[in-house]
């Protein structure tokens, strides 16, 4: 019991080399004998006299902090969430599933520990950087109640709609229309009717006009081609043209059909008794030669 | 009444209750004896959880000439100097400014008589807090393995497995720079 104390450098501090037995009689684990024998060595030694009263304070002060420790204990839980794993049999699977326990709970603490990791972060940053992360944080909690107060948040027969107001405040300013926007399908197939009409109307007063032009051309420059001379682009005269006229006509039609499909005009029926223009053009020639001779 | 001892017997038997009993005799203790060494409430907390969770899975380990007490506290030690460690690297990263801050939290958090009364108790616990986690980890244990759990020189050498002279003059080396340290906490504190 009366070993030497030299580690740390402990011994060295105390004077009379009694430390352990001071250690023993203050903690009340010495032998009665010995606690005898060093209260009498306590009436010699103004040292250990003066270590124990101090280490007798420490260890008050040690007590007292300890109570408030023991006080403050919060619900550990510890044993209700251990033991009930214990019931089972085999011991890995015990201790897997008990570490899976204390895991789960720790997550729930985990948010405490991103609430320190934020202060820490507070702590170190510069001041301009918490001012401006204050001044962000209150910019768009402002923003967010705003928009929060303005918002509508509307369910019904078009569906889910979520509006934040802004665009509503400006269709207040416009003037209300009583009428309902858009057009029914009716209406639209009405409109377009009466477009197409009004537009084969236009067609039809333009084609007559042109009709009557042509007509107009043929009877003052060419009624000579249609009792005169061969065509050069038909082959045969007039009389044999009037003599296939039916069969021509027909012929004639769709060929006419055709080539005005062909120069992207438009061909219509009604023009089927109008003379070709290759004809006028060819009774216009021959007789501009017969004159010539 | 049974022994830690007897119901280890029983847990390593197949008892499952029998684990729980010890756990809840001794959740209480370790945990203040985590929090003595660690000074933070979700570390003492996780480090008392972790003992008991190393305790079970050792469980077949367990030497039935030594005590559980020593037994269950070398375990929270080692647990505690684990996390004493990766404190130790957090306080690098600043987050010692937090474990300080929540270990004022805790303190505060007790019944108090009255104000004056609750502010100076406040701050000396405060101090002899500080005394102690300033002491080095060795220091540290022996302190808190006497003070708040009240083992015998004996057992705290059983539970850390050192010779008993080394436990004594730890303790020793410790009270006198606790000493030291809270007497100069009471020259600051007079004055006012």
């Amino acid at each position: 019991m009366r070993e030497r104390i030299n580690a740390n450098g402990a011994g060295e501090a105390h004077g009379c080399g009694r430390a352990e037995d001071l250690l023993a009689y203050l903690y009340g684990e010495s032998e009665p004998a010995e606690a005898a024998d060093f209260r009498r060595h306590l009436a010699d030694c103004a040292a250990c006299v003066e270590d124990l009263a101090a280490f007798g304070g420490v260890r008050a002060s040690v007590g007292e902090w300890r109570e408030e420790v023991m006080r403050s204990i919060p619900a550990l839980n510890v044993a209700e969430r251990v033991a009930p794993f214990a019931v089972s049999t085999k011991t890995e699977t015990r201790a897997a599933d008990v570490t899976y326990a204390i895991e789960s709970d720790r997550a729930r603490t985990r948010t405490r520990s991103a609430s320190a990791a934020l202060r820490e972060f507070f702590s170190l940053a510069p001041m301009w950087l918490r001012a401006a992360t204050a001044t962000a944080a209150v910019v768009f909690c402002a923003l967010a109640a705003l928009t929060l107060a303005r918002a509508e948040v509307r369910w019904d027969s078009n569906g889910f709609a979520f509006n934040t107001g802004v665009a509503e405040r400006v269709i207040e300013k416009q003037t209300p229309s009583p009428e309902p926007k858009g057009f029914t399908q009716e209406q639209i197939d009405a409109l377009i009717r009466q477009s197409v009409e009004r537009e084969v109307a236009e067609a039809q007063a333009r084609w007559r006009a042109e009709e009557a032009d042509r007509v107009n051309v043929v009877n003052a420059g060419g009624v000579v081609e249609r009792r005169a001379a061969p065509s050069r682009n038909t082959g045969g005269t007039a009389a044999s043209r009037s003599q296939q006229g039916p069969r021509r006509s027909t012929r004639g039609g769709s060929n006419n059909q055709l080539l005005a499909e062909d120069n992207g005009d438009v061909f219509y029926p009604g023009e089927e008794s109008v003379p070709r223009l290759t004809d006028i053009l060819g009774a216009v020639k021959s007789q501009s030669k017969e004159n010539e001779r | 009444m049974t022994t830690d001892e007897q119901l280890v017997e029983r847990a390593i038997a197949g008892d499952g209750d029998a684990f729980g009993e010890v756990v809840r005799r001794w959740e209480r203790k370790i945990y203040a004896l985590a929090y003595g060494f660690t000074g933070s409430v979700e570390d003492a907390r996780d480090a008392a959880q972790e003992t008991f969770v190393a305790a079970y899975r050792n469980l077949q380990n367990f030497r039935g000439d030594a005590k559980v007490s020593s037994w269950l506290h070398r375990i929270a030690v080692n647990q505690c100097i684990t996390r004493q460690r990766r404190a130790r690297v957090r306080a690098e990263t600043g987050i010692e400014e937090a474990v300080e801050s929540a270990g004022e939290a805790f303190l505060s958090t007790g019944e108090q008589s009255s104000p004056a009364r609750a502010a100076e108790t406040k701050e000396r616990t405060e101090a002899v807090r500080r005394a102690v986690a300033a002491l080095t980890p060795e220091l540290r244990e022996v302190v808190l393995l006497k003070e708040f759990e009240g083992l015998t020189f004996q057992e705290i050498a059983d539970a850390l497995q050192v010779p008993l002279s080394t436990v004594k003059s730890r303790l020793y080396t410790a009270l006198r720079q606790l000493r030291m340290r809270l007497e100069k906490f009471e020259l600051e504190v007079a004055p006012r």
